[in-house]
């Protein structure tokens, strides 16, 4: 088998740059992730044995009741068996933990208690706060002074910070993007038509969307948010500008071509910041417990709490970013080469591989003929003979001649002397 | 931005594995009647059925295992009047040969129920192989845990028949001797033997415990391999393994494969193992004297010439350590260890920062 060395001009290395569609329907205190069924199973209400807003990490336990057992402890370690699969380890010196198991527990476990994690499905999904003006967005902590006894301080409350207040410095960081990202603007703010806002103190609605869902960051200008009412479109708005701003490009013709929130592409948050109606006054709905017209702050407002804001649908799109590295091998099978097979089916079966075999002794037939498959309209006679083989697959080797790799063809590649072939080997890494 | 570099000693970094196991129970009932066999994907090859812990035409299904039976050519079951009897001696030397390989004739081995290839009275010449999914395997089934329940009651209505393994009606396998008694003379990796116990081994020669040798467990390959006297020789009676009352003889020579694999999955009771993941890691202990790192470059720790976390300039100098930094040996940062709280630092105390990087 022939080698050929990669030139440098054979081997590239790059990023291909995805961008995967994201689609979320939020309905009667549901989210709906891409169009993913909830189906009722067996033994479960919903077979993935979640919602289906959330994405299941492995995907394991699927239709499978929690907490009904499943039969005798499993194995010499007498592992319960819950009928569900769950992850476990030995605590050792490692100090390796489970998440869901506390620093207490962990410490009050003896070397070689055994450890469990919470059973699958691990699972993350989109929500939604909502903050009126009143609502604090941090708690101080309570510290009590010890200093005049001598003693360190005591902290009695360890206090509170909101979501949208610990993204301050975050919001912040984008003014160059827009001047809208300003988490406290002045009345005398540069800020066009943001005077005098800020996040600690106005109604407001925030968005989270795990990283799960869109990989590196949210494609700009990818961004759209739907306000349905009884089902007829309401209002629509995009990050049009691809600067963070969502501007509203559909329903009240008042609130058009007006930022109506703020996206943090890096981050995955949505800010809603515009709580100007939607609709006349006769088109209310329940979103925070009393009976209100739509805003664009209650957007995705059923799955808050215990919220379902049963005649308003929300729909929010965007794409994702992730990258994959792939390299592209070119391996080339030049004219006059690779026209030969050590095949045992290469060469004609009519003649013997051996020419004298005995108890002592064995001649090897040295001239054997190929056979020739050069295609004819007659079988005899056949085609004038060409040298013909059929290319399957390449292999790839280290330096050292180990094979690392191989690529198959989908159907054999017919190589004459007279023919040059180049295949484009493709993996990601 | 590191102004103090440390260098590492052989002695500060130390590679490490630790084993991350799940326990992974598989009750009979979803192999075998709740999903009316939607969770079954039979092939027009007929070599083996795959299946599923959910109907396979839905995205949310696992494969969980394959299923196949064959037998060796010496066994009596061989034979031109058997169905599908090349499909079944083929099967069964594809498995020798992977997980038992070859004599020194270069004559593929017979599963041996004792793995010391001594003797062809301990051969296993009729089994059945399940080849259990490496999402449920990881990187191998954890020595010691692998159970398997089966119905041994005659009826093939009730094949449990309400009992137990005490009672009668349900027989236990499992790898006993896994965890120190295992082989590692096959060339897929380590194996550990399987015995059967329970009051309905009425045919085996069991041992002082009770226990009876019913078959082999692959751990790295993840392959079991179940004598097929199981629901025979091993029993007080003959099992009826399907509705026509065939016994396991008439089941693997009258039937299909994959009509065999049905037969054995309706007895299938209980299933469950732990699994294995390695994890790999390396440990980096980073230790900080008494008289280093006391002091820092960030702009706020100075404040008018003053040092802010001092109350008193004639005070020891004080720092907080928030983050560790793997730097290469042109001074490259690489990684970086976050702390969950800053680590107050002063002449009077020692630290050994221990990072983990897992790979």
């Amino acid at each position: 088998m022939p080698y050929y060395k990669f030139d440098t001009n054979d081997v590239f290395v790059n990023t291909l740059k995805l961008y995967p569609e994201v689609k979320f329907v939020v309905y009667n205190g549901s989210a709906y992730y891409n169009s993913t069924p909830d189906i009722s199973g067996t033994f479960t209400g919903s077979i993935r044995c979640t919602d289906p807003g959330s994405v299941s990490l492995f995907e394991m336990n699927i239709d499978r009741g929690r907490g009904t057992g499943g039969g005798p402890n499993i194995g010499l370690d007498e592992i319960p068996n819950t009928g569900l699969i769950y992850p476990w380890i030995k605590k050792d010196g490692s100090r390796m933990n489970f998440r869901t198991n506390t620093q207490a527990s962990f410490i009050g476990s003896d070397i070689g208690a055994t450890i469990t994690g919470a059973p699958y499905p691990y699972t993350a999904s989109i929500s939604k706060d909502y903050y009126t003006a009143a609502t604090p967005r941090y708690t101080p902590p309570v510290i009590f002074d010890n200093s005049p006894s001598g003693d360190d301080p005591l902290v009695t409350d360890a206090g509170s910070v909101s979501i949208i207040r610990m993204l301050k410095n975050t919001i912040n960081y984008y003014r160059y993007l827009s001047p809208q990202f300003e988490y406290s603007s002045s009345a005398n703010s540069i800020t066009n038509g943001v005077h005098s806002r800020d996040f600690d103190s106005c109604d407001l609605g925030l968005v989270s969307i795990p990283s799960i869902f869109y990989g590196n960051q949210i494609k700009k200008g990818s961004v759209n948010l739907e306000f349905y009412y009884t089902g007829s479109l309401i209002a629509r708005a995009q990050d049009t500008k691809r600067n963070g701003e969502l501007i509203q490009t559909f329903g009240t013709a008042s609130n058009n071509n007006g930022v109506i929130g703020l996206v943090l592409y890096n981050e995955g948050f949505i800010i809603l910041t515009s709580s100007a109606a939607l609709a006349t006054a006769a088109s209310n709905d329940d979103y925070t417990g009393v009976l209100d017209q739509p805003r664009w702050t209650y957007f995705a407002q059923s799955i808050s709490g215990s919220i379902t804001a049963p005649k308003s649908t929300f729909i929010m799109q965007m794409s994702g970013t992730s990258d994959t590295q792939v390299v592209t091998m070119f391996a080339t099978a030049p004219k006059g080469d690779l026209n030969h097979s050590n095949n045992p089916t290469y060469l004609s079966a009519s003649n013997l591989s051996f020419v004298s075999t005995g108890s002592s002794g064995y001649i090897e037939n040295e001239k054997r003929t190929i056979k020739n498959v050069v295609s004819s309209a007659y079988a005899d006679p056949a085609g004038s003979f060409e040298k013909t083989t059929y290319i399957s697959k390449v292999g790839v080797f280290d330096k050292n001649k180990n094979l690392i790799g191989v690529a198959k063809v989908a159907t054999p590649v017919k190589k004459t002397v007279n023919r040059d072939f180049t295949f484009k080997i493709q993996l990601d890494i | 931005m590191a102004t103090t570099f440390k260098t590492l000693t052989p002695a500060d970094v130390v590679s490490t594995r630790n084993m991350l196991h799940e326990a992974i129970p598989l009750t009979g009932a979803i192999v075998s009647g709740t999903y009316a066999g939607e969770n079954i994907k039979n092939f027009s090859h007929g070599i083996f059925q795959s299946v599923y812990d959910y109907p396979f035409l839905s995205s949310s299904a696992n494969h969980i295992f394959d299923l196949s039976a064959g037998y060796t050519t010496v066994s009596g079951l061989s034979g031109a009047a058997s169905i599908q009897n090349a499909k079944k001696l083929n099967f069964y030397n594809e498995m020798a040969q992977l997980l038992v390989g070859f004599d020194e004739n270069n004559v593929i081995r017979r599963f041996d129920d004792d793995g010391d290839f001594v003797g062809t009275a301990t051969k296993i010449n009729e089994a059945y192989f399940v080849s259990f999914a490496r999402l449920l395997t990881k990187d191998e089934i954890k020595k010691g845990s692998f159970s398997i329940d089966l119905g041994t009651t005659v009826s093939h209505a009730t094949p449990f028949g309400g009992g137990s393994v005490d009672t009668g009606g349900i027989i236990r396998l499992t790898d006993k001797s896994g965890s120190s008694g295992y082989k590692v003379n096959s060339p897929a990796g380590e194996y550990g033997i399987l015995y059967a116990t329970g009051s309905d081994l009425g045919g085996a020669v069991v041992d002082g415990e009770g226990y009876a040798k019913a078959g082999l467990i692959y751990y790295q390959a993840g392959i079991a391999v179940l004598s097929a006297s199981v629901f025979g020789s091993l029993l007080d009676a003959n099992v009826a393994m399907d509705g026509a009352g065939q016994n396991i003889v008439q089941s693997l020579t009258a039937s299909s494969i994959t009509g065999a694999c049905d037969n054995f999955r309706r007895r299938l009771y209980n299933l469950s193992f732990n699994n294995t993941t390695e994890l790999n890691s390396t440990i980096y202990f980073c230790r900080v004297n008494h008289n280093e790192f006391n002091y820092s470059s960030n702009p706020t720790y100075i404040s008018s010439s003053n040092i802010v976390v001092k109350t008193n300039p004639s005070d020891i100098p004080v720092t907080y350590i928030t983050t560790v930094g793997l730097y290469s040996p042109d001074n490259e940062l690489l990684a970086v260890a976050k702390l969950s709280e800053p680590l107050k630092k002063d002449p009077t105390t020692e630290l050994a920062l221990r990072v983990r990087l897992d790979y």
